[in-house]
């Protein structure tokens, strides 16, 4: 072993020491990489594969001081954490390309880094200013901005002109470089283990950030969404108006209010069993109840109505909803049939929220089977349902009201699209 | 299922629903092979299987048919029933259970509960395995009311592509359970008390009823789904299954997030204790598991502060840490070693040949 790959392996050892004290909580994941040497012509910079192990150029490691290189670990660790490799392998695309999927991942992590005012050195990474011209941003989805890419350059006839390799933990495949699986030296960290040290890391950042301790806030969701895992809002909407829907919508549920038509059928062998029959069908009608004192956007109401026009539209409902703003007294009742209807009603109000009169005047004329109220959930609510035969369902954009909205809502909380 | 690992994890977690008698429900779109895995598995273990759609039956198939006898009202169990009672080991696969109207939900419930339809007795010995479509992918389909979602142990199924590929084109894989290694009632003890030594440190989540941004209709942490975690993780402990079946067993009794720091607490409880630790120094073994000996050293390392200024427990620490560089965590060593160094009792020296090997890494790092 020549003396420049010594130095380098021991530049690599200070660097994890070096980033185990910015990120403490990072520590699990940080030491299960395994460093291993590979030639400067196989791999320029660095990168972990699928088993975590950590590649690196003694040329590069020797190149840049101990600083930036933990800032260039703390990045091969936060490919691992947020599992760019099975993403990679797991999200359908008409066009999937390794290279420009793993700049969309590094310009997401070099924003967590960049954030935390980690030292670059010499060094340039992927950010996001680079990229500019592929409309791609930090609050899209790394699946999301390859995509924008994929079309920027099918649209404009081009090739993509940069190059990455953070290894097949970034975006699956395998390298020349890279070990086998079961390497003697340097197994391969298994996939049980991986999720085992996530959640370790999860729940450490968790601990830090409770400390009082500083997290990057784009970690701090991470862990929270591996350790309180949310549905989408949009999934839980279709769910909830599905399932209201289908109470009224047709013969749905069984009583013992009249016989079964097989009753006759069975009625000739034992005259004495009794069968229920499935309750006779109503007309399902759906109400949507706006929030106009300011807490709710337009941008979120024009969305919450394309979702529920949506919803309705894909399973068959082809009626009208009823739509009725109200801030602390009711608008007019209008009908629409067409979510791009909607921003255009005169909805416009203001100043002082309390929805009650809004679910009075929806319970006393059009008596929707279904109310949807999206709001922000700061007003006052009903003790009991204004309409015991509806089905109410919240859509709420501020956290902290969920816990005081009443039991005959079906609470939904809005949330942002996660990202990483 | 994102890969090959998943499916087998998932396929033998589904295994040890089907042998610790517990009910076993499978999330997914049609056409992802639950039936003929059932199929395969009931055959493998001859035993009888039901499959019954719930979604066109009728609450009565599984409440029983009122009938009047001699002035007094029976509710007769249909044939199904009565072939699993003869049986006494059989399997009931209840496909499609979320489409079903919630009067069919509810008397599911006796069912799966306990063993009962109608006036017939199951056994205990049968097995309840039921399937449900994604609420949003089902024409109608319903949230699982929370009593029925409780009773259940929740999987996710869905086939990841090289498993199709490879059941194209040869064989759908199948996996053996191996022998059972150990004296369940004796596990079952234990993993009771890892469970109550849990609740006790984090009583707030023994009960922890969904809220508006969690999955409605899933798992969720109850006395009753942790005695279901205690009972599965024995069964599959006595098997020697992987951390992996583990995982999904739990999170699929009490819910992702209960079961996240539940079992990073049980894997902490796996851990060596440091007092043992320390007077084994020159004889302990690192686990494979890098992060894993940092954890190891950093708790050696305390309790030895703690027991300062005694020279035999920092004497004790100073031979752990050469072990780790000999073990080629020369980086781990360094993490602990200022805090060694700085509770050294009077009199006492580091090993030369342990300095020499941390000092050029702590010069490295700009420690000194």
């Amino acid at each position: 072993m020549s003396l420049v790959v010594q130095d380098a392996r021991l530049r690599i050892l200070a660097a994890r020491i070096v980033a185990q004290q910015r990120w403490p909580y990072a520590s699990s994941v940080l030491y299960s990489l395994k460093p291993v040497e590979v030639s400067h012509e196989e791999l320029s910079t660095m990168g972990v594969d699928s088993g975590w192990r950590l590649y690196y150029s003694p040329k590069f490691v020797l190149e840049h001081p101990v600083e930036v290189i933990a800032t260039a670990l703390i990045h091969e660790c936060l490919h691992c954490l947020f599992d760019h490799m099975s993403r990679f392998a797991g999200f359908s695309s008409r066009n999937k390309n390794a290279n420009i999927f793993n700049i969309c991942g590094d310009a997401h992590i070099n924003k967590v880094i960049d954030d935390d005012g980690m030292p670059w050195g010499g060094f340039n990474p992927v950010r996001f200013e680079s990229l500019t011209k592929y409309e791609v941003s930090s609050s899209k989805s790394t699946e999301a901005n390859h995509e924008l890419i994929q079309k920027f350059l099918k649209e404009n006839q081009e090739e993509f002109d940069q190059n990455q390799d953070c290894g097949s933990a970034a975006s699956g495949g395998n390298r020349d470089y890279e070990l086998e699986t079961d390497d003697s030296g340097n197994p391969a960290t298994g996939e049980d283990s991986k999720d085992i040290i996530r959640d370790a890391v999860a729940l450490d950042v968790e601990k830090h950030a409770k400390g009082q301790g500083k997290v990057p806030g784009e970690l701090s969701r991470w862990a929270e969404s591996r350790t309180r895992p949310s549905v989408d809002w949009r999934k839980r909407l279709a769910t909830g108006v599905r399932g209201s829907l289908a109470k009224t919508n047709g013969l749905r549920d069984y009583s013992y209010k009249r016989p079964s038509r097989k009753q006759d059928a069975i009625s000739s062998y034992d005259a004495s069993i009794v069968l229920p029959s499935l309750s006779p069908s109503g007309n399902p009608s759906v109400g949507f109840l706006v929030d106009t004192s300011g807490s709710v956007s337009q941008e979120e109401l024009s969305l919450f109505a394309n979702e529920l026009l949506g919803v309705l539209n894909a399973i068959g409902f082809g009626g009208k909803i009823s739509v009725i703003g109200c801030d602390t007294r009711p608008s007019d009742v209008f009908f629409v049939k067409k979510a791009k209807d909607i921003p255009n009603l005169p909805l416009k109000g203001g100043g002082g929220t309390d929805l009650r009169p809004g679910l009075e005047k929806m319970r006393d004329e059009p008596r929707p089977s279904i109310t949807v109220i999206a709001t922000d959930g700061l007003t006052p609510w009903h003790e009991l349902a204004p309409d015991p035969n509806s089905d109410y369902i919240g859509l709420i954009t501020e956290e902290s009201a969920i816990s005081r909205v009443p039991r005959w809502i079906k609470p939904i909380l809005i949330e942002g699209d996660k990202v990483d | 299922m994102k890969n090959k690992e998943e499916y087998k994890n998932t396929f033998l977690a589904l295994a040890v629903c089907i042998e610790a008698r517990i009910p076993v429900i499978l999330w997914g779109p049609p056409g992802q092979g639950k039936t003929s895995v059932l199929n395969s598995i009931a055959e493998k273990q001859s035993r009888t299987m039901e499959t019954l759609l719930a979604s066109i039956r009728e609450p009565q198939d599984f409440a029983g048919l009122p009938s009047v006898v001699n002035g007094r009202a029976n509710l007769v169990a249909p044939d199904w029933a009565h072939r699993l009672s003869e049986d006494g080991n059989g399997i009931l696969f209840t496909d499609e259970v979320n489409t079903a109207p919630p009067s069919v939900q509810a008397a599911l419930l006796r069912v799966c509960l306990d063993r009962v339809a109608g006036d017939c007795e199951l056994g205990e010995m049968t097995s309840v395995v039921a399937a449900a479509n994604p609420p949003e992918l089902a024409a109608d389909g319903w949230d699982l009311a929370p009593p029925l979602a409780n009773r259940f142990c929740h999987l996710q199924w869905q086939l990841p592509p090289e498993i199709v590929s490879q059941g194209l084109t040869g064989s759908w894989p199948d996996f053996e359970l191996p022998e059972k290694l150990m004296d369940f009632d004796k596990v079952l003890e234990e993993e009771k008390a890892i469970v109550a030594g849990f609740i006790s440190s984090r009583p707030e989540l023994t009960t922890v009823i969904p809220d508006g941004s969690g999955e409605q209709g899933r798992a969720f942490p109850t006395p009753r789904s942790w005695e279901m975690v205690a009972t599965l993780l024995a069964h599959a402990k006595c098997w020697n299954l992987s951390d992996g079946v583990m995982r999904f067993l739990v999170s699929g009794s009490i819910g992702q997030s209960a079961g996240i720091e539940f079992l990073n607490y049980r894997n902490n409880l796996d851990l060596p204790d440091p007092d043992m630790v320390l007077r084994g120094a020159e004889s302990f073994s690192f686990p494979e598991r890098a992060d894993q000996t940092y954890v190891i050293l950093a708790g050696a390392i305390n309790l030895a502060e703690r027991r300062a200024p005694d020279e035999d427990s920092w004497n004790s620490a100073g031979t752990l840490l050469e072990r780790v560089v000999a073990a080629g965590h020369p980086d781990i060593a360094v993490a602990s070693s200022k805090r060694w160094l700085s509770f050294r009792p009077e009199g006492a020296s580091p090993n030369p040949e342990l300095l020499s090997a941390l000092v050029p890494l702590m010069k490295e790092a700009g420690l000194i």
